[in-house]
């Protein structure tokens, strides 16, 4: 039985923990903060109130991972309002949970749109459930050097082939196109082209004109229900957490919080072990990373036994993190539409969106952001509510100015936009804490404040992520894995990478043998 | 009736489709070709503007006419020599300029000038990109097969598209793929620091798009412009003496040699069509030509939508033709001048004049400008590429008198309020006033001057919203995208009704290649 280590008690580290401890595999989780759930982990920011500031939807469990460490966790898909845009006259274009029930509220908008939404949400759905079957699969591999290997390409040709000759030719189409371009040819609302455009943008640098962007739609309703076009897998991040550690536990894996890892050390090309933050040296067959492909492989090994090529590939990963999350208590809730049990999304229209997109190009923060605002998360005292706001594009590197000296602008800025939409919003604000890009690399170890480890663009998935010949986890050093959403298949699901690399490392071994 | 019919009929005489019917002629077919206006080419046409001034009035460089195409129709010897165009001069905003220059030492030492850095990553890139070409160049002489067909000629066609992918070999297969994928700016950042040099370089990659050079998939077109192949050397742009219309003559003139009959002024109204097969034309005063083989040189939206009915045409394909984009983004200002201008940057008449100047000064200036544009205003203070085709052949103006070409971008077909008269003027001024922050004595030099919006070239040349590619370069209209799912191959669902423009694979550039590629699916398919 040897020694494994992983680095970080995310949720993909857990589930790459307990896969292989099921393996007979010592394992133990090393966790810089003082409890696991990485990303999820919940922060009272101020007295009595807590929240996920960047937990807004933990995205989807898929099924050969929960079945693979032996996991159940209850989705509640929302029933109600899923997101909703707040229009003039306290009116609002809502997305509901179900193909029919959206088409029915988009019909006070446009007959044209609500007609059109059953075969737009059955399109993305087709479309989205070919990238699953990508994504519970190792990265495919073009040099393709064993027959086991044609065949897993040429079992991808028969996949795709086997959407049928019209639906093969959306997904070749589709994922390129920009995702104003792919609204323009279903709907004529703005509000509804905002709403959807408005999950496509997410966490990205670009606008919805941009390129790639439809893609980017697509990957976000993977996993989710037909109809689910706007997010909510329904997962309460709480849960799969403690889910997750508890399993770890049951399997004996052995979680140590409040250890920080300082150096993976490698002798011959191999791994040995770590050291921490406090000197401890603790040796290891193998060490699975989740954190970022950057600080995993930059950071903690001495580059000396990389290869300049491989440490220029990774220093190219872009990760250029663009949200600030703002942290609100509330002394009640504003207006809102009955039932919704999702987001609210300032997102009136493309044009909107795109324009707020245009400030980072010239390293400034949005004037009119994009906020997306998520109330009744976390936990306030008796008749005080939570919200937290995702306000994008405030750009992780400032041209002018810094993070310290902007943040309660932003803040301010992004409250006084919600109320500029959902007037009454301001009043009801009686404390705010924002984590501005900086803060969120700070707190959370995101490089550059990118919560998705890296930007979700055609160049940077599949094959290419987290770089180009080393995407099936196992990294140039021996023993060396990495396991985070900076690798394949990524962020918008519960260990979907973590899962993949503890295949990987099992694999690696029987070759070894 | 006897000499009102043919063995194949070309409407459009752009150089695709004069390449088509050479090739037709050339194997023995009766060939027509049919061209609305008095001269031939399309948009590679030269034209006395102004009394004394020729200029090439829409495209004006060239550098992707396919070698196989000049040596089977032997243009050299039917008129066409092309002078090459051996530098790029970008002027800095501190008066400094960054040049590029025909001789890659010389090159070298002027970017070293800048950054040392970007000095030494230039021979890499240089190297990559030959690579990268070398990788695409057969893709470009290949009929798409269609991914979704198990007829034997596709799963052949998939197969070979793989091998190749393969024999690339790994890190060119991933090269390639983040060229596909990446935006301009991305990619150059990669490799360069020096500010000019990214923006200048990308600027190559929005041509003719409507796209920002940090969206994703600008990076390609980079490489198409990177392509260009004289006397079998990648990268040298080239200007055809005469003018770009030399080039559609001499491509004429070899099909004449070839047999084909070209009329000009007999514009298309229909092809006719019985029983699901082409039977001909009919032009717009009312005469019929019949031919078995009907070939549109066209955009896809004429091709389908207008010179036949649409109600004879699968729904998909209609779709696809209605959704697929045009959305020209740019404008050409052709200027007669007294004198050359005079630039700041590189006093006096000198090698700059000889080559193109960039407008490009900054990767923020390019993102302005298509800010202007995504908004629906053509950039105030536009991208532009300059030649001076007088300087490297003088029979273009008068003695001691200078042409001047424009390329500006952005300026979008659907601009707010529509294009006037009065905007048209603004644009120009627009393009002159900012030029002549580089050249002060560009305004007093001005002997005449002709403005062209995208709907100024959708009227004349006939290209949809005035889009130079007959159809954007977009990742999702390439290939077997090109113009439309399953109808990459040329063929149309009309039996005999062929399409040959730069709608189809490849596309894009005084290329040739759709035209030829058409025309051997063509006679594959008799």
């Amino acid at each position: 039985m040897s020694n494994v280590i992983v680095i970080g008690g995310g949720t993909n580290g857990l589930v790459a923990a307990i896969g292989l401890a099921r393996a007979a595999n010592k394992v133990v989780v090393l966790e810089a903060a003082s409890e696991v759930g990485g990303a999820l982990r919940q922060i009272e920011f101020l007295p009595g109130f807590k929240a996920a500031p960047v937990a807004g939807d933990v995205g989807w469990l898929p099924p050969d991972v929960a079945r693979g460490i032996g996991i159940s966790v209850p989705a509640r898909p929302a029933a109600g309002t899923v997101a909703a845009v707040p229009l003039d006259g306290g009116r609002w274009l809502e997305l509901k949970a179900g193909a029919e029930a959206t088409a029915a509220s988009l019909r006070q908008w446009s007959s044209k749109d609500a007609d059109q939404w059953p075969a737009f949400a059955g399109r993305i759905h087709g479309i989205a459930g070919f990238l699953a079957s990508l994504y519970g699969a190792p990265a495919p591999r073009i040099d393709a050097s064993s027959i086991a290997e044609f065949l897993d390409l040429a079992k991808l040709g028969r996949q795709l082939k086997g959407l049928g000759k019209t639906e093969m030719i959306e997904v070749l189409r589709t994922i390129p196109m920009s995702v104003a371009e792919l609204l323009d040819e279903w709907f004529e609302s703005e509000p509804l082209n905002g709403l959807i455009a408005s999950q496509a943008i997410t966490d990205l640098g670009q606008g919805p004109m941009s390129g790639g962007t439809a893609f980017s739609l697509i990957h976000a309703h993977v996993g989710l229900p037909a109809g689910m076009i706007r997010g909510m897998s329904g997962l309460a991040a709480a849960e799969v957490v403690a889910a997750l550690a508890a399993r770890a536990r049951e399997v004996g894996v052995e979680i140590r919080t409040g250890t920080r890892v300082r150096r993976i050390l490698v002798e011959d090309d191999r791994v040995k072990g770590v050291e921490t933050a406090d000197g401890a040296m603790i040796p290891a067959g193998e060490v699975v990373s989740s954190l970022d492909p950057y600080r995993s492989l930059l950071e903690l090994v001495d580059p000396i036994n990389l290869d300049p090529e491989f440490i220029q590939a990774v220093r190219n990963v872009r990760f250029r993190g663009v949200v600030t999350k703002v942290m609100v208590a509330l002394d009640g809730l504003p207006a809102l539409p009955a039932g919704l049990g999702g987001v609210v999304a300032i997102a009136p229209s493309m044009r909107y969106l795109e324009k707020a997109s245009d400030a980072v190009k010239y390293g400034r923060c949005s004037d009119d952001p994009y906020v997306e605002v998520r109330f009744g998360t976390g936990s306030a005292p008796a008749g005080k509510q939570v919200a937290v706001l995702h306000v994008q594009y405030t750009p992780y590197r400032l041209r002018e100015g810094n993070w310290d000296a902007l943040r309660d602008q932003v803040a301010d800025r992004a409250i006084a936009t919600v109320n500029a939409h959902l007037p009454g919003f301001a009043d009801r604000v009686v404390g705010r804490v924002a984590l501005s890009p900086a803060d969120l690399e700070r707190e959370f170890g995101w490089r550059e404040g990118s919560a998705t480890h890296g930007e979700m663009m055609l160049d940077q998935i599949l094959f290419m992520r987290p770089v180009a010949g080393w995407a099936r986890h196992a990294m140039p050093v021996g023993g060396l894995f990495l396991a985070g959403s900076g690798t394949h298949p990524g962020p918008g699901m519960v260990g979907g990478s973590g899962w993949l690399a503890a295949q990987a490392v099992l694999a690696a071994r029987k070759q070894k043998r | 009736m006897a000499t009102n019919s043919y063995d194949a009929i070309v409407i459009g005489g752009g150089h695709n489709g004069l390449v088509t019917a050479a090739y037709l002629a050339r194997a023995g077919k009766k060939t027509l070709v049919l061209e609305r206006r008095h001269l031939l080419g399309g948009a590679a046409v030269s034209e006395e503007i102004f009394p004394g001034f020729t200029f090439s009035v829409f495209s004006y460089v060239v550098s992707l006419l396919r070698p196989e195409i000049v040596r089977d129709l032997e243009l050299p010897r039917h008129g066409l020599q092309i002078l090459p165009l051996e530098s790029t001069v970008t002027p800095l905003p501190n008066g400094d300029y960054l040049a590029g220059w025909g001789d890659s030492d010389l090159t070298r030492r002027e970017v070293s000038r800048h950054s040392l850095r970007d000095a030494d990553a230039m021979v890499e890139f240089g190297r990559l990109m030959h690579h990268m070409a070398m990788a695409v160049r057969p893709i470009l002489g290949m009929i798409p097969p269609d991914p979704t067909s198990l007829a034997p000629s596709d799963l052949a066609g998939m197969l070979k598209l793989g091998g190749h992918m393969r024999s690339l070999g790994s890190e060119n297969f991933h090269a390639l793929y983040k060229l596909m994928t990446m935006s301009a700016a991305d990619y150059l950042d990669e490799w360069y620091e020096f500010d000019a040099l990214k923006a200048t370089k990308s600027a190559s990659g929005i041509i003719g798009t409507f796209l920002s050079p940090r969206s994703p998939g600008s990076a390609y077109v980079l490489l198409h412009h990177y392509m260009g192949e004289i006397d079998g050397a990648f990268r040298a742009w080239g200007f055809a003496k005469g003018g770009t219309g030399s080039i559609s003559n001499a491509i004429g003139n070899a099909a004449r040699a070839l047999g084909a009959t070209i009329r000009t002024e007999a514009p298309v109204a229909k092809v006719l069509t019985r029983g699901g097969r082409a039977t001909g034309v009919v032009l717009d005063s009312g005469e019929e030509i019949m031919a078995p083989l009907v070939v549109s040189g066209l955009d896809p939206r004429r091709t389908f939508l207008e010179l036949v009915d649409p109600r004879q045409l699968p729904d998909d394909l209609v779709t696809a033709v209605r959704r697929f984009k045009f959305r020209g983004s740019s404008g050409k200002v052709n200027l007669a001048l007294s004198e050359l201008p005079n630039f700041t940057c590189l006093p006096g008449v000198g090698p700059l004049h000889r080559g193109a100047v960039s407008i490009s000064p900054s990767m923020d200036y390019l993102e302005r400008a298509y800010d202007d544009a995504k908004y629906g205003e053509f950039s105030k203070r536009p991208y532009m590429d300059i030649v001076f085709p007088s300087m490297l052949d003088p029979d273009m103006a008068p003695p001691g008198k200078h042409v001047m070409s424009v390329f500006v971008q952005y300026a979008p077909y659907h601009l707010n309020g529509g294009w006037t008269d009065a905007k048209r003027e603004a644009f120009g001024d627009a393009v002159v006033d900012t030029i002549a922050e580089h050249a002060p004595n560009l305004k007093s030099a001005i002997l005449h001057r002709q403005v062209l919006t995208p709907l100024d070239i959708e009227r004349v040349t006939g290209l949809s919203e005035g889009n130079i590619f007959a159809g954007e370069l977009a990742l999702q209209q390439l290939f077997f995208l090109r113009p439309a799912a399953a109808w990459a191959k040329y063929r149309t669902p009309i039996h005999g009704y062929y399409q040959c423009g730069a709608g189809t694979h490849p596309g894009g550039g005084i290329m040739g290649a759709s035209g030829r590629l058409a025309a051997l699916k063509i006679l594959a398919d008799q």
